[in-house]
């Protein structure tokens, strides 16, 4: 061991924690001998190094002080003078600092403004609030948010299903038989639509219409035909021949058309006048499509039911899940002589099922 | 020291358990009662805080319905604090479920337009500035003229937090009509 000026520090250091053992305190002690001029108070007071001075500051204690009211606490008296929670002395108190110190005096008065006048706001649903409680019933806002939703998506679905059979080109005018006149001319009321003004009671067209599920090419529509045609409730004989001359225009010209259209393999000559009851009668024999048909046909329309309306596996994977890897899935069905299998694949799964005959 | 401390315990919870018994619990005709005296100055509490009248409507509902369910368990006299305290903690709840970030408002300065020239729409724009707490706490002492123990009980806080509360609250809105009256 050997003592520096470099690290005699070090050394005095561990002399003083008692860390040092009697060989190394000689040394040491021997060092300090050898430079006196490091052996003295000045140096080796590490502490002078730390200078702790007193805080000059001093906190103002009159702003925290509640005992009386001053300049730092007075808006805290302002409030509690109009709060109620003052005795009548510190009230006294508090006018008489006003009164010395008038630059307070608009503080003080605005003070007394600050509460909030009285308001009368009726709740708008108080008596639903007690019928609901009185008959034991009552609607939470979840429950509610939740009726409120269902109803929403219900809407939306059935608006969504009305909107694709629309969209597949059949006759949806609001259907209306054409009062008594066409029962007079012995034409099939059930073939027709009439679209009317609900103010006037004008006649505006009449298209014909076999059923909702027929295609596009059977709908024939006779516009302007009936135009301008007034249909009373009750016919007078003037009136009556009135009609009788529209009617005969749709007779001799748009019904032909429609009798053509309802059965396109007829032809002109065998649609006349004279034929157009038997054609009624035919037609009044067909039936009337029922909502079950109807959906049918529109599932067909979506490949989700085959002809035999029967669920269509195949397209219905293929055009619903279709999204599930980009791709459609792939779907092989072997049919052997005792067993069926159906392979399924959607993106890294596959699906196998092998079912016996 | 043990079996002193057990003793007491038992004590306090027999005692818990008769306080219990003998307070009057609230029944349907309370109830109805309530929906007649306390719905409107509900309302107006809830409108107040939010600002909506179609939230405001649902927390005076939501706030009855809970009294309803627990009726059983909750005391007569404590029916009017127990619906402003639940309309108190929806409203929070809404806030913190639609993660709106109160922006606490209570340092800016007060704008005062050349047209409020009334001093009820000049508390009440000032009132709109207030966080919900300090809101709160004027809006029961005001309207409903509750003290600070009972508004304490309401927001859950001590009532010298309260106090401190309606002080800072009460020197905004002071803020307020100082500038009114600059701008008069």
């Amino acid at each position: 061991m050997k003592v520096t000026k470099e690290n005699y520090e070090a050394y005095l250091l561990d002399l003083w924690e008692g860390n040092l053992s009697k060989e190394e305190e000689v040394v040491l002690n021997d060092f300090l001998a050898q430079h006196p001029e490091l052996d003295s108070d000045d140096v080796l007071a590490l502490q002078d190094d730390v200078s702790m001075t007193k805080p000059e500051e001093k906190f103002d204690k009159t702003g925290v002080l509640y005992d009386s009211v001053n300049q730092q606490n007075a808006l805290y008296f302002f409030v509690a003078y109009f709060e109620g929670d003052l005795s009548n002395d510190d009230k006294k108190e508090v006018e008489q600092f006003v009164r010395d110190h008038p630059s307070y005096s608009n503080k003080f008065k605005q003070f007394g403004k600050v509460h909030l006048p009285p308001e009368k706001i009726r709740y708008p649903y108080k008596r639903e609030l007690q019928a609901g409680k009185g008959d034991g019933h009552f609607i939470s806002i979840a429950a509610r948010n939740w009726m409120i939703g269902v109803a929403a998506a219900s809407f939306a679905a059935f608006f969504w299903f009305m909107g694709s059979i629309s969209n597949t080109g059949d006759t949806h005018y609001a259907q209306e038989r054409l009062a008594v006149s066409i029962d007079d001319y012995q034409y099939s009321p059930v073939l027709f639509n009439v679209r009317k003004d609900k103010k006037n009671e004008q006649v505006n067209d009449v298209t014909a219409n076999t059923t909702l599920v027929a295609s596009k090419s059977n709908i024939t529509k006779v516009k302007g035909e009936l135009r301008n045609t007034t249909v009373p409730k009750r016919t007078s004989r003037a009136q009556l021949t009135t009609q009788k001359k529209s009617f005969a225009n749709v007779k001799a010209s748009g019904l032909n058309n429609v009798m053509a259209a309802l059965e396109p393999q007829q032809n002109d000559k065998e649609v006349s006048v004279a034929q157009n009851k038997r054609t009624k009668t035919k037609m009044n024999q067909e039936e009337i499509p029922t909502i079950l048909d109807v959906t049918a046909a529109y599932l067909k329309r979506k490949k989700i039911l085959n002809s035999g309306r029967k669920p269509d596996l195949k397209n219905i994977l293929n055009t619903t899940l279709s999204g599930v890897n980009d791709d459609k899935p792939i779907l092989a069905v072997n049919e052997g002589s005792d067993s069926k299998r159906t392979v399924i694949q959607l993106g890294e799964f596959k699906f196998e099922r092998t079912s016996k005959k | 020291m043990g079996i002193y401390l057990l003793i007491k315990s038992f004590v306090i919870t027999v005692t818990n358990r008769e306080v219990d018994r003998l307070a009057i619990k609230l029944d349907k005709r309370d109830y109805h009662s309530a929906v007649n005296e306390f719905s409107d100055g509900l309302y107006r509490f809830a409108l107040k805080l939010c600002k909506e009248e179609s939230m405001a409507q649902d927390l005076v509902q939501d706030a009855f319905e809970k009294v309803w369910i627990k009726k059983e368990i909750i005391q007569r006299e404590k029916v009017k604090s127990y619906l402003f305290r639940t309309v108190y903690n929806k409203f929070l709840d809404s806030k913190k479920k639609n993660k709106v970030i109160a922006i606490d408002e209570y340092d800016q300065e007060p704008v005062i337009s050349q047209e409020t020239s009334d001093l009820k729409e000049v508390l009440n724009q000032a009132l709109a500035t207030l966080p919900a707490i300090q809101k709160s706490a004027i809006l029961l002492r005001d309207y409903e003229g509750y003290s600070y123990e009972e508004i304490g009980e309401i927001l859950e806080l001590k009532p010298s937090q309260v106090k401190v509360y309606i002080y800072r609250a009460r020197k905004q809105l002071q803020k307020y009509i100082g500038k009114l009256e600059a701008v008069i």
